[in-house]
């Protein structure tokens, strides 16, 4: 799989996000669906603590979605 | 949570929550906007690499609601680590003897095997507690801090989160610092970087590998520094977006005390009588990530696709793409299928093995394949069921395939597989509910 894949879409939802306020407003009460658990950036919060420490401890890379977090000795 | 016009503090807030994955801020309760709800997550998962590291991981994590907009997180975590770990030198056509992190134990690799100390084994920690308040009609703050204690390693961080809705609370922007202390006790004393391994006889001592109760001799420290800028912006009734760019620096002994390389002569072959040397590694690291998120809601499906590009003053360069789809089966199951892809370059001073001829020229280098050119893939999938009307319980099944690629193969190293692919299982458990 190309490496290009990532950054095309990256650069796909960047320009999205800033371009939106060329976007209607969406009101609060249209918020129904976004207020939904599942639609949260993070929808489990345990999930999101276990990837993030598996993947700290077996790969080079770490942040982005977020920072600190605690350290370990795994890596 | 079905919000209605009747319910705007709850709007903003969900909207708020939705935009705090900062600094490992999670998301919301479904029923957030109760008064005084208190959420419960809690998991365990069960990681096994084949022929190698095992680890139990439970995880418990509390969401007070304190009222008047104020949160209280607490999140407790703990690691157990079992099986054997690489601990860098490269298989070769002859059995090979290696000491003990402390210096006393001793074991033997067969032959055309990979390197691997059976003694590793750990234990870990970690204690979160967040707290969560309003800093004006359209703001919050969040502070953090944090804690955790291996046998060897302890860490202490602090972190602060503030975010600003605006535009009809449509657009929100983050910015977090958070700073990290660590402690690092090296079981048997801090090895000096690149100097010759001391042998001892397999089997010659007291094998006390990692958290194997060895004393240290030295301790040393590391900080871990972190910026993060984010936007979050709702793009449609059922698109939600996030962009971060995340800023980190890292100083003090990042090496690993417990890995080696080996030193080979021109033709690949381990140089005797002393054929390994202790890795070293910069003691600064700067990074950078920019991070980005979309969400979307089709029907009842949601799709989470997220893309990361790392990079860092130590020559490592990433990709990273991340898939979720949430399927609803009717009103109270789900299956989630995951799929993840990441792609690293190697470190600078990434070497598989070393020449002997090369030692004397080098500032620094690692045999970790942790730092190696290197993929790995992801293919998950998880069943959630709901349970009354405030609780889940779920089950998630993952395989983790990593390939790394060898900085050089070196004459006969052709003849050995040096960075076999590490497959990986993960089950976890998971169960959530309000109260």
């Amino acid at each position: 799989m190309s490496s290009r894949v990532p950054r095309v879409l990256g650069i796909s939802i960047l320009l999205g996000t800033l371009s939106a306020c060329s976007f209607q407003p969406v009101q609060p009460w249209e918020h129904d669906l976004l207020a939904q658990k599942k639609m949260q950036l993070q929808p489990s919060a345990v999930d999101a603590a276990l990837d993030e420490h598996t993947y700290f401890s077996k790969e080079a890379s770490r942040g982005g979605a977020g920072a600190g977090g605690g350290g370990c000795g795994c890596n | 949570m079905q919000l209605t016009k009747k319910n705007p503090l709850a709007i903003r807030q969900a909207l708020a929550f939705s935009t705090a994955a900062l600094l490992g801020h999670a998301s919301p309760p479904a029923h957030a906007a109760d008064n005084r709800d208190w959420e419960v997550d809690s998991a365990i998962m069960f990681y096994q690499e084949t022929g190698r590291v095992s680890a139990t991981e439970p995880i418990l994590r509390l969401r007070m609601d304190r009222g008047d907009d104020h949160f209280l997180t607490l999140k407790f975590v703990a690691d157990t680590l079992t099986g054997a770990s690489p601990n860098g030198a490269i298989p070769t056509s002859s059995a090979q003897t290696f000491s003990g992190p402390s210096g006393t134990a001793g074991y033997t690799t067969p032959a055309n095997s990979v390197p691997l100390d059976p003694t590793f084994h750990d234990a870990r920690y970690a204690f979160n507690a967040e707290w969560e308040q309003p800093a004006g009609s359209a703001s919050k703050s969040i502070y953090g801090v944090n804690f955790s204690t291996e046998t060897d390693y302890q860490s202490i961080g602090l972190s602060a989160t503030y975010n600003f809705d605006f535009n009809q609370h449509d657009t929100t922007l983050t910015t977090g610092i958070a700073a990290n202390a660590d402690s690092v006790q090296p079981i048997g004393g801090t090895p000096l970087g690149l100097s010759t391994v001391v042998a001892t006889p397999a089997g010659g001592g007291k094998n006390e590998g990692e958290g194997g109760g060895g004393e240290a001799k030295f301790n040393i420290n590391k900080h871990v520094y972190d910026l993060l800028l984010g936007i979050t912006q709702v793009m449609s009734r059922q698109d939600l977006v996030q962009f971060n760019i995340n800023a980190g620096k890292e100083s003090g002994y990042l090496t690993d005390p417990y890995k080696i390389l080996s030193v080979v002569d021109t033709n690949g072959a381990l140089i005797f009588p002393d054929p390994y040397v202790h890795e070293k590694r910069p003691d600064n690291r700067g990074r950078m990530a920019f991070y980005s998120q979309w969400s979307h809601q089709f029907t009842s499906d949601v799709l989470r696709l997220a893309v990361r590009h790392y990079s860092d003053t130590w020559g490592i360069s990433s990709n990273t793409l991340d898939a979720h789809y949430r399927l609803e089966l009717g009103q109270r199951q789900y299956l989630e299928p995951h799929y993840r892809y990441y792609k690293q370059t190697a470190a600078d001073f990434y070497h598989t093995s070393l020449r002997s001829s090369d030692l004397a020229g080098l500032n620094y280098a690692s045999a970790d394949y942790r730092l190696a050119d290197m993929s790995s893939k992801t293919l998950g999938l998880k069943y959630g069921l709901l349970v009354g009307k405030r609780s889940e319980v779920a089950i998630r099944v993952e395989t983790i395939t990593q390939h790394a690629r060898p900085s050089e193969v070196i004459g006969v190293q052709n003849q050995q597989i040096l960075l076999p692919d590490i497959k990986a299982s993960i089950i976890q458990l998971n169960y959530s509910t309000v109260f």
